[in-house]
Protein backbone atom coordinates (compact mmCIF):
# COMPACT_ATOMS: atom_id res chain seq x y z
CA UNK A 1 0.00 0.00 0.00
CA UNK A 2 1.16 3.54 -0.81
CA UNK A 3 2.63 5.39 2.08
CA UNK A 4 1.41 8.80 3.11
CA UNK A 5 4.59 10.36 1.71
CA UNK A 6 4.04 8.77 -1.74
CA UNK A 7 0.49 10.07 -1.88
CA UNK A 8 1.52 13.59 -0.90
CA UNK A 9 4.20 13.57 -3.59
CA UNK A 10 1.61 12.46 -6.14
CA UNK A 11 -0.72 15.29 -5.07
CA UNK A 12 2.06 17.84 -5.56
CA UNK A 13 2.77 16.51 -9.05
CA UNK A 14 -0.88 16.69 -10.09
CA UNK A 15 -1.17 20.19 -8.66
CA UNK A 16 1.76 21.30 -10.84
CA UNK A 17 0.05 19.86 -13.90
CA UNK A 18 -3.14 21.67 -12.97
CA UNK A 19 -1.29 24.96 -12.76
CA UNK A 20 0.20 24.44 -16.20
CA UNK A 21 -3.10 23.47 -17.85
CA UNK A 22 -4.84 26.39 -16.19
CA UNK A 23 -2.20 28.79 -17.50
CA UNK A 24 -2.51 27.30 -21.00
CA UNK A 25 -6.26 27.65 -20.78
CA UNK A 26 -5.99 31.36 -20.07
CA UNK A 27 -3.43 31.96 -22.81
CA UNK A 28 -5.64 30.10 -25.29
CA UNK A 29 -8.69 32.13 -24.19
CA UNK A 30 -6.90 35.43 -24.82
CA UNK A 31 -5.57 34.31 -28.21
CA UNK A 32 -8.91 32.82 -29.13
CA UNK A 33 -10.71 36.14 -28.73
CA UNK A 34 -8.33 37.87 -31.13
CA UNK A 35 -8.38 34.98 -33.59
CA UNK A 36 -12.18 34.91 -33.45
CA UNK A 37 -12.34 38.60 -34.34
CA UNK A 38 -10.04 38.00 -37.30
CA UNK A 39 -12.05 34.99 -38.49
CA UNK A 40 -15.35 36.82 -38.25
CA UNK A 41 -13.90 39.91 -39.95
CA UNK A 42 -12.66 37.83 -42.86
CA UNK A 43 -15.73 35.64 -43.29
CA UNK A 44 -17.95 38.04 -45.32
CA UNK A 45 -15.06 38.78 -47.69
CA UNK A 46 -14.29 35.10 -48.25
CA UNK A 47 -17.97 34.27 -48.78
CA UNK A 48 -18.35 37.10 -51.28
CA UNK A 49 -15.26 35.97 -53.22
CA UNK A 50 -16.64 32.44 -53.28
CA UNK A 51 -20.00 33.74 -54.44
CA UNK A 52 -18.44 35.85 -57.20
CA UNK A 53 -16.46 32.87 -58.48
CA UNK A 54 -19.56 30.68 -58.44
CA UNK A 55 -21.58 33.38 -60.19
CA UNK A 56 -19.01 33.49 -62.98
CA UNK A 57 -19.07 29.70 -63.18
CA UNK A 58 -22.83 29.95 -63.63
CA UNK A 59 -23.25 32.76 -66.17
CA UNK A 60 -19.77 33.58 -67.52
CA UNK A 61 -19.36 32.71 -71.19
CA UNK A 62 -16.94 35.17 -72.73
CA UNK A 63 -13.85 33.51 -71.26
CA UNK A 64 -13.83 30.08 -69.65
CA UNK A 65 -10.91 30.13 -67.24
CA UNK A 66 -9.47 26.62 -66.63
CA UNK A 67 -10.79 26.82 -63.03
CA UNK A 68 -14.31 26.92 -64.46
CA UNK A 69 -13.97 23.97 -66.80
CA UNK A 70 -14.60 20.49 -65.33
CA UNK A 71 -11.70 18.14 -66.05
CA UNK A 72 -11.68 14.47 -66.85
CA UNK A 73 -11.59 12.63 -63.53
CA UNK A 74 -7.99 12.26 -62.37
CA UNK A 75 -6.17 12.50 -59.08
CA UNK A 76 -7.27 15.03 -56.51
CA UNK A 77 -5.42 17.70 -54.62
CA UNK A 78 -6.21 18.37 -50.99
CA UNK A 79 -5.20 21.62 -49.32
CA UNK A 80 -5.24 20.45 -45.72
CA UNK A 81 -5.23 23.14 -43.03
CA UNK A 82 -4.45 22.08 -39.45
CA UNK A 83 -2.74 23.58 -36.44
CA UNK A 84 0.97 23.23 -35.74
CA UNK A 85 0.50 22.13 -32.17
CA UNK A 86 -1.76 19.66 -30.44
CA UNK A 87 -3.38 19.65 -26.99
CA UNK A 88 -6.59 20.71 -28.66
CA UNK A 89 -8.74 17.65 -28.25
CA UNK A 90 -9.95 15.97 -31.42
CA UNK A 91 -9.82 19.15 -33.55
CA UNK A 92 -7.22 18.08 -36.12
CA UNK A 93 -8.28 14.45 -36.10
CA UNK A 94 -11.82 15.49 -37.05
CA UNK A 95 -10.67 17.71 -39.91
CA UNK A 96 -8.32 15.06 -41.24
CA UNK A 97 -10.93 12.31 -41.02
CA UNK A 98 -13.52 14.37 -42.91
CA UNK A 99 -10.98 15.42 -45.54
CA UNK A 100 -9.56 11.96 -46.05
CA UNK A 101 -12.93 10.29 -46.49
CA UNK A 102 -13.99 13.01 -48.96
CA UNK A 103 -10.84 12.40 -51.01
CA UNK A 104 -11.32 8.63 -50.92
CA UNK A 105 -14.91 8.97 -52.12
CA UNK A 106 -14.12 11.41 -54.90
CA UNK A 107 -10.57 10.74 -56.04
CA UNK A 108 -9.15 7.52 -54.56
CA UNK A 109 -6.38 7.01 -52.01
CA UNK A 110 -3.35 8.32 -53.92
CA UNK A 111 -4.19 11.99 -53.89
CA UNK A 112 -1.85 14.96 -53.63
CA UNK A 113 -1.60 17.15 -50.55
CA UNK A 114 -0.61 20.74 -49.87
CA UNK A 115 -0.12 20.59 -46.10
CA UNK A 116 -0.56 23.70 -43.98
CA UNK A 117 0.26 23.15 -40.30
CA UNK A 118 2.47 20.52 -38.68
CA UNK A 119 -0.36 18.06 -38.03
CA UNK A 120 -1.20 18.05 -41.72
CA UNK A 121 2.45 17.36 -42.54
CA UNK A 122 2.56 14.47 -40.05
CA UNK A 123 -0.60 13.01 -41.55
CA UNK A 124 0.72 13.27 -45.12
CA UNK A 125 3.93 11.48 -44.16
CA UNK A 126 1.99 8.60 -42.58
CA UNK A 127 -0.35 8.06 -45.51
CA UNK A 128 0.30 6.88 -49.08
CA UNK A 129 -0.43 10.38 -50.38
CA UNK A 130 1.98 12.67 -52.18
CA UNK A 131 2.82 15.89 -50.34
CA UNK A 132 3.82 18.45 -52.98
CA UNK A 133 4.12 21.46 -50.68
CA UNK A 134 4.03 22.18 -46.98
CA UNK A 135 4.02 25.19 -44.77
CA UNK A 136 4.35 25.26 -40.98
CA UNK A 137 4.86 28.00 -38.42
CA UNK A 138 2.38 30.54 -39.74
CA UNK A 139 2.06 33.58 -37.46
CA UNK A 140 -1.20 34.49 -35.75
CA UNK A 141 -1.14 37.89 -37.44
CA UNK A 142 -1.26 36.29 -40.86
CA UNK A 143 -0.63 38.29 -44.04
CA UNK A 144 -2.33 36.89 -47.11
CA UNK A 145 0.96 36.91 -49.01
CA UNK A 146 2.38 34.23 -46.68
CA UNK A 147 0.11 31.71 -48.35
CA UNK A 148 1.07 32.76 -51.89
CA UNK A 149 3.55 29.91 -52.53
CA UNK A 150 1.14 27.22 -51.30
CA UNK A 151 -1.66 28.52 -53.51
CA UNK A 152 0.64 28.90 -56.51
CA UNK A 153 1.85 25.33 -56.13
CA UNK A 154 -1.74 24.07 -56.02
CA UNK A 155 -2.65 26.15 -59.07
CA UNK A 156 0.32 24.78 -60.99
CA UNK A 157 -0.66 21.20 -60.20
CA UNK A 158 -4.11 21.88 -61.61
CA UNK A 159 -3.01 23.81 -64.70
CA UNK A 160 -0.38 21.14 -65.50
CA UNK A 161 -3.20 18.58 -65.25
CA UNK A 162 -1.51 16.68 -62.45
CA UNK A 163 -4.89 16.81 -60.72
CA UNK A 164 -8.48 17.25 -61.80
CA UNK A 165 -9.73 19.08 -58.73
CA UNK A 166 -8.68 21.06 -55.67
CA UNK A 167 -10.34 20.55 -52.30
CA UNK A 168 -9.84 22.62 -49.16
CA UNK A 169 -10.28 21.23 -45.63
CA UNK A 170 -10.15 23.13 -42.36
CA UNK A 171 -12.02 23.58 -39.13
CA UNK A 172 -14.59 26.36 -39.13
CA UNK A 173 -15.07 28.29 -35.91
CA UNK A 174 -18.76 28.23 -35.09
CA UNK A 175 -18.53 29.16 -31.45
CA UNK A 176 -16.34 28.45 -28.47
CA UNK A 177 -17.73 24.95 -28.05
CA UNK A 178 -18.21 23.99 -31.67
CA UNK A 179 -15.64 23.71 -34.40
CA UNK A 180 -17.01 22.33 -37.62
CA UNK A 181 -14.76 20.21 -39.86
CA UNK A 182 -15.30 21.75 -43.28
CA UNK A 183 -14.49 20.32 -46.69
CA UNK A 184 -14.94 22.67 -49.63
CA UNK A 185 -14.45 22.07 -53.33
CA UNK A 186 -12.44 24.97 -54.73
CA UNK A 187 -11.65 23.95 -58.29
CA UNK A 188 -13.39 23.39 -60.61
CA UNK A 189 -15.51 26.15 -59.17
CA UNK A 190 -18.98 24.78 -58.40
CA UNK A 191 -21.53 26.95 -60.24
CA UNK A 192 -24.06 28.87 -58.16
CA UNK A 193 -27.33 27.00 -57.60
CA UNK A 194 -30.26 27.93 -59.86
CA UNK A 195 -32.09 29.80 -57.09
CA UNK A 196 -29.02 31.68 -55.83
CA UNK A 197 -26.56 33.84 -57.70
CA UNK A 198 -27.45 36.06 -60.64
CA UNK A 199 -31.00 35.63 -61.90
CA UNK A 200 -29.98 36.49 -65.43
CA UNK A 201 -28.86 34.45 -68.38
CA UNK A 202 -26.80 37.23 -69.93
CA UNK A 203 -23.08 37.38 -69.35
CA UNK A 204 -21.27 40.09 -67.45
CA UNK A 205 -19.71 43.09 -69.04
CA UNK A 206 -16.01 42.60 -68.30
CA UNK A 207 -13.61 45.48 -67.97
CA UNK A 208 -11.18 45.44 -69.68
CA UNK A 209 -12.13 41.95 -70.99
CA UNK A 210 -13.10 38.49 -69.75
CA UNK A 211 -9.65 36.98 -69.89
CA UNK A 212 -7.93 39.86 -68.10
CA UNK A 213 -10.54 39.95 -65.32
CA UNK A 214 -10.69 36.21 -64.71
CA UNK A 215 -6.93 35.78 -64.85
CA UNK A 216 -6.89 38.07 -61.83
CA UNK A 217 -10.10 37.02 -60.11
CA UNK A 218 -9.49 33.26 -60.07
CA UNK A 219 -6.09 33.32 -58.29
CA UNK A 220 -7.46 35.92 -55.88
CA UNK A 221 -10.46 33.66 -55.25
CA UNK A 222 -8.25 30.70 -54.45
CA UNK A 223 -6.00 32.72 -52.16
CA UNK A 224 -8.96 34.28 -50.36
CA UNK A 225 -10.46 30.86 -49.58
CA UNK A 226 -7.21 29.40 -48.29
CA UNK A 227 -6.48 32.50 -46.23
CA UNK A 228 -9.94 32.40 -44.73
CA UNK A 229 -9.51 28.68 -43.94
CA UNK A 230 -6.29 29.34 -42.05
CA UNK A 231 -7.78 32.23 -40.09
CA UNK A 232 -10.87 30.17 -39.18
CA UNK A 233 -8.67 27.25 -38.24
CA UNK A 234 -6.59 29.39 -35.90
CA UNK A 235 -9.69 30.52 -34.06
CA UNK A 236 -10.92 26.91 -33.89
CA UNK A 237 -7.57 25.77 -32.58
CA UNK A 238 -7.49 28.22 -29.69
CA UNK A 239 -11.13 27.51 -28.90
CA UNK A 240 -10.55 23.75 -28.85
CA UNK A 241 -7.35 24.12 -26.88
CA UNK A 242 -9.06 26.28 -24.31
CA UNK A 243 -11.76 23.67 -23.78
CA UNK A 244 -9.25 20.80 -23.71
CA UNK A 245 -7.21 22.61 -21.07
CA UNK A 246 -10.30 23.43 -19.07
CA UNK A 247 -11.18 19.73 -19.01
CA UNK A 248 -7.62 18.82 -18.08
CA UNK A 249 -7.65 21.31 -15.20
CA UNK A 250 -10.92 20.00 -13.84
CA UNK A 251 -9.74 16.37 -14.14
CA UNK A 252 -6.60 17.32 -12.27
CA UNK A 253 -8.82 18.84 -9.59
CA UNK A 254 -10.78 15.58 -9.33
CA UNK A 255 -7.60 13.55 -9.00
CA UNK A 256 -6.32 15.88 -6.27
CA UNK A 257 -9.58 15.51 -4.33
CA UNK A 258 -9.48 11.73 -4.54
CA UNK A 259 -5.85 11.56 -3.55
CA UNK A 260 -6.42 13.90 -0.61
CA UNK A 261 -9.19 11.61 0.57
CA UNK A 262 -6.89 8.59 0.35
CA UNK A 263 -4.12 10.52 2.07
CA UNK A 264 -6.43 11.39 4.96
CA UNK A 265 -7.62 7.81 5.27
CA UNK A 266 -4.05 6.54 5.36
CA UNK A 267 -3.13 9.17 7.94
CA UNK A 268 -6.17 8.30 10.05
CA UNK A 269 -5.40 4.58 9.79
CA UNK A 270 -1.88 5.30 11.03
CA UNK A 271 -3.15 7.26 14.01
CA UNK A 272 -5.68 4.57 14.86
CA UNK A 273 -3.03 1.90 14.66
CA UNK A 274 -0.72 3.84 16.99
CA UNK A 275 -3.56 4.43 19.45
CA UNK A 276 -4.44 0.74 19.42
CA UNK A 277 -0.83 -0.12 20.14
CA UNK A 278 -0.64 2.33 23.04
CA UNK A 279 -3.93 1.15 24.52
CA UNK A 280 -2.99 -2.48 24.00
CA UNK A 281 0.35 -1.86 25.66
CA UNK A 282 -1.26 -0.07 28.61
CA UNK A 283 -3.78 -2.85 29.11
CA UNK A 284 -1.05 -5.48 28.98
CA UNK A 285 0.91 -3.57 31.66
CA UNK A 286 -2.17 -3.31 33.89
CA UNK A 287 -2.89 -7.01 33.47
CA UNK A 288 0.70 -7.85 34.39
CA UNK A 289 0.54 -5.65 37.53
CA UNK A 290 -2.59 -7.50 38.73
CA UNK B 1 -34.20 53.50 -55.92
CA UNK B 2 -31.36 51.96 -54.06
CA UNK B 3 -29.25 48.88 -54.46
CA UNK B 4 -27.95 46.46 -51.87
CA UNK B 5 -24.26 47.10 -51.56
CA UNK B 6 -21.44 45.60 -49.61
CA UNK B 7 -17.81 46.65 -49.31
CA UNK B 8 -15.75 43.86 -47.81
CA UNK B 9 -12.06 43.93 -46.96
CA UNK B 10 -10.32 40.73 -45.92
CA UNK B 11 -9.85 42.00 -42.35
CA UNK B 12 -13.35 43.35 -41.84
CA UNK B 13 -16.52 44.44 -43.63
CA UNK B 14 -16.40 48.19 -44.35
CA UNK B 15 -19.95 48.88 -45.47
CA UNK B 16 -23.14 46.93 -45.85
CA UNK B 17 -26.49 48.43 -46.74
CA UNK B 18 -28.63 50.11 -49.35
CA UNK B 19 -27.02 52.84 -51.39
CA UNK B 20 -27.90 55.14 -54.28
CA UNK B 21 -24.64 55.64 -56.12
CA UNK B 22 -21.12 54.25 -56.04
CA UNK B 23 -17.98 55.57 -57.71
CA UNK B 24 -14.91 53.36 -58.07
CA UNK B 25 -11.60 53.25 -59.89
CA UNK B 26 -12.14 50.40 -62.34
CA UNK B 27 -9.53 48.71 -64.51
CA UNK B 28 -10.63 50.80 -67.51
CA UNK B 29 -10.98 54.07 -65.62
CA UNK B 30 -13.36 55.55 -63.09
CA UNK B 31 -16.86 54.21 -63.16
CA UNK B 32 -20.12 54.94 -61.42
CA UNK B 33 -22.74 52.38 -60.50
CA UNK B 34 -26.41 53.34 -60.18
CA UNK B 35 -29.21 50.96 -59.22
CA UNK B 36 -30.22 48.87 -62.25
CA UNK B 37 -26.72 48.71 -63.73
CA UNK B 38 -26.04 45.73 -66.04
CA UNK B 39 -24.03 42.83 -64.67
CA UNK B 40 -20.38 43.86 -64.56
CA UNK B 41 -17.18 42.29 -63.41
CA UNK B 42 -13.92 44.15 -63.12
CA UNK B 43 -10.87 44.53 -60.94
CA UNK B 44 -10.16 47.80 -59.23
CA UNK B 45 -7.10 49.99 -59.25
CA UNK B 46 -5.85 50.90 -55.80
CA UNK B 47 -7.80 53.97 -54.83
CA UNK B 48 -10.88 55.64 -53.53
CA UNK B 49 -14.42 54.31 -53.48
CA UNK B 50 -17.34 56.61 -52.81
CA UNK B 51 -20.64 55.28 -51.52
CA UNK B 52 -23.63 57.65 -51.48
CA UNK B 53 -26.87 57.03 -49.67
CA UNK B 54 -29.27 59.93 -49.47
CA UNK B 55 -27.23 62.99 -48.60
CA UNK B 56 -24.44 61.04 -46.99
CA UNK B 57 -21.22 60.18 -48.79
CA UNK B 58 -18.65 57.75 -47.41
CA UNK B 59 -15.15 57.36 -48.77
CA UNK B 60 -12.98 54.27 -48.57
CA UNK B 61 -9.53 53.36 -49.77
CA UNK B 62 -9.22 49.89 -51.32
CA UNK B 63 -6.28 47.85 -52.47
CA UNK B 64 -6.45 44.74 -54.68
CA UNK B 65 -10.18 44.92 -55.14
CA UNK B 66 -12.84 43.40 -57.38
CA UNK B 67 -16.27 44.69 -58.28
CA UNK B 68 -19.21 42.47 -59.09
CA UNK B 69 -22.42 44.20 -60.16
CA UNK B 70 -25.63 42.19 -60.39
CA UNK B 71 -29.18 43.47 -60.72
CA UNK B 72 -29.88 42.49 -57.12
CA UNK B 73 -26.62 43.47 -55.43
CA UNK B 74 -23.27 45.18 -55.77
CA UNK B 75 -20.25 43.52 -54.12
CA UNK B 76 -16.80 44.97 -53.69
CA UNK B 77 -14.14 42.66 -52.31
CA UNK B 78 -10.66 43.95 -51.46
CA UNK B 79 -7.57 42.43 -49.96
CA UNK B 80 -7.10 45.53 -47.84
CA UNK B 81 -9.33 48.49 -47.21
CA UNK B 82 -10.09 51.23 -44.73
CA UNK B 83 -12.17 54.36 -44.31
CA UNK B 84 -10.37 57.37 -45.76
CA UNK B 85 -11.03 59.43 -42.63
CA UNK B 86 -9.39 56.71 -40.52
CA UNK B 87 -6.01 56.97 -42.26
CA UNK B 88 -3.66 59.49 -40.60
CA UNK B 89 -2.05 61.83 -43.15
CA UNK B 90 1.45 61.50 -41.68
CA UNK B 91 1.29 57.70 -41.93
CA UNK B 92 0.19 57.88 -45.57
CA UNK B 93 3.02 60.33 -46.24
CA UNK B 94 5.71 58.26 -44.54
CA UNK B 95 4.56 55.08 -46.27
CA UNK B 96 4.70 56.79 -49.63
CA UNK B 97 8.18 58.10 -48.85
CA UNK B 98 9.40 54.66 -47.76
CA UNK B 99 7.98 53.10 -50.93
CA UNK B 100 9.66 55.75 -53.08
CA UNK B 101 13.03 55.12 -51.47
CA UNK B 102 12.65 51.35 -51.82
CA UNK B 103 11.93 51.72 -55.53
CA UNK B 104 14.88 54.08 -56.00
CA UNK B 105 17.21 51.64 -54.23
CA UNK B 106 15.91 48.65 -56.19
CA UNK B 107 16.15 50.36 -59.59
CA UNK B 108 19.76 51.47 -59.02
CA UNK B 109 20.84 47.99 -57.87
CA UNK B 110 18.76 46.11 -60.45
CA UNK B 111 16.75 44.19 -57.83
CA UNK B 112 14.29 41.68 -59.27
CA UNK B 113 11.73 42.81 -56.71
CA UNK B 114 11.40 46.10 -58.60
CA UNK B 115 8.03 45.23 -60.12
CA UNK B 116 6.52 44.40 -56.74
CA UNK B 117 8.01 47.50 -55.14
CA UNK B 118 6.68 49.77 -57.89
CA UNK B 119 3.27 48.25 -57.31
CA UNK B 120 3.57 49.09 -53.63
CA UNK B 121 4.58 52.62 -54.55
CA UNK B 122 1.48 52.90 -56.74
CA UNK B 123 -0.66 51.79 -53.79
CA UNK B 124 1.06 54.18 -51.40
CA UNK B 125 0.63 57.10 -53.82
CA UNK B 126 -3.02 56.29 -54.31
CA UNK B 127 -3.52 56.11 -50.57
CA UNK B 128 -1.85 59.47 -49.99
CA UNK B 129 -3.95 61.01 -52.74
CA UNK B 130 -7.13 59.60 -51.19
CA UNK B 131 -6.21 60.98 -47.77
CA UNK B 132 -5.41 64.43 -49.21
CA UNK B 133 -8.74 64.54 -50.98
CA UNK B 134 -10.41 63.50 -47.75
CA UNK B 135 -8.79 66.48 -45.98
CA UNK B 136 -9.88 68.89 -48.69
CA UNK B 137 -13.45 67.61 -48.39
CA UNK B 138 -13.23 68.05 -44.63
CA UNK B 139 -12.41 71.75 -45.04
CA UNK B 140 -15.23 72.54 -47.45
Amino acid sequence: MATLRDIRRHIRAVRNIEQITRAMQMVAAAKMRRAQARAEGCRPYALAMDQAARDVAKIGKEYRHPFLVPQEKGRGLLILVTSDRGLAGSLNANTIRAAHSHMLRNFGPRYLVVAIGRKAVDFSRRMPVEMIHHRVGLPDQLEMGELGPAVERATKAYLDQEVSGIVLAYSRFKNLLTQVPTVQQLVPVPPAEPQEGPQTEGDYIYEPDGEAVLERLMPAYLLSQVYHAVVENQASFYGAQMIAMQNASSSAGDVIRELSLTANKVRQAGITKELMEIIGGAEALQAARR
Amino acid sequence: MAVKTRLLASQKPLFEGECDFIVLRGADGDLGVLPGHSPLLTWLKPGEVMVRRGEKEDYFFLEDGFLEVLPERVSVMAKRGERCDAIPLDRAESMRKAAEEAVARASSSGDEKLAELSRELEVASARLEAVERQRRRGRE
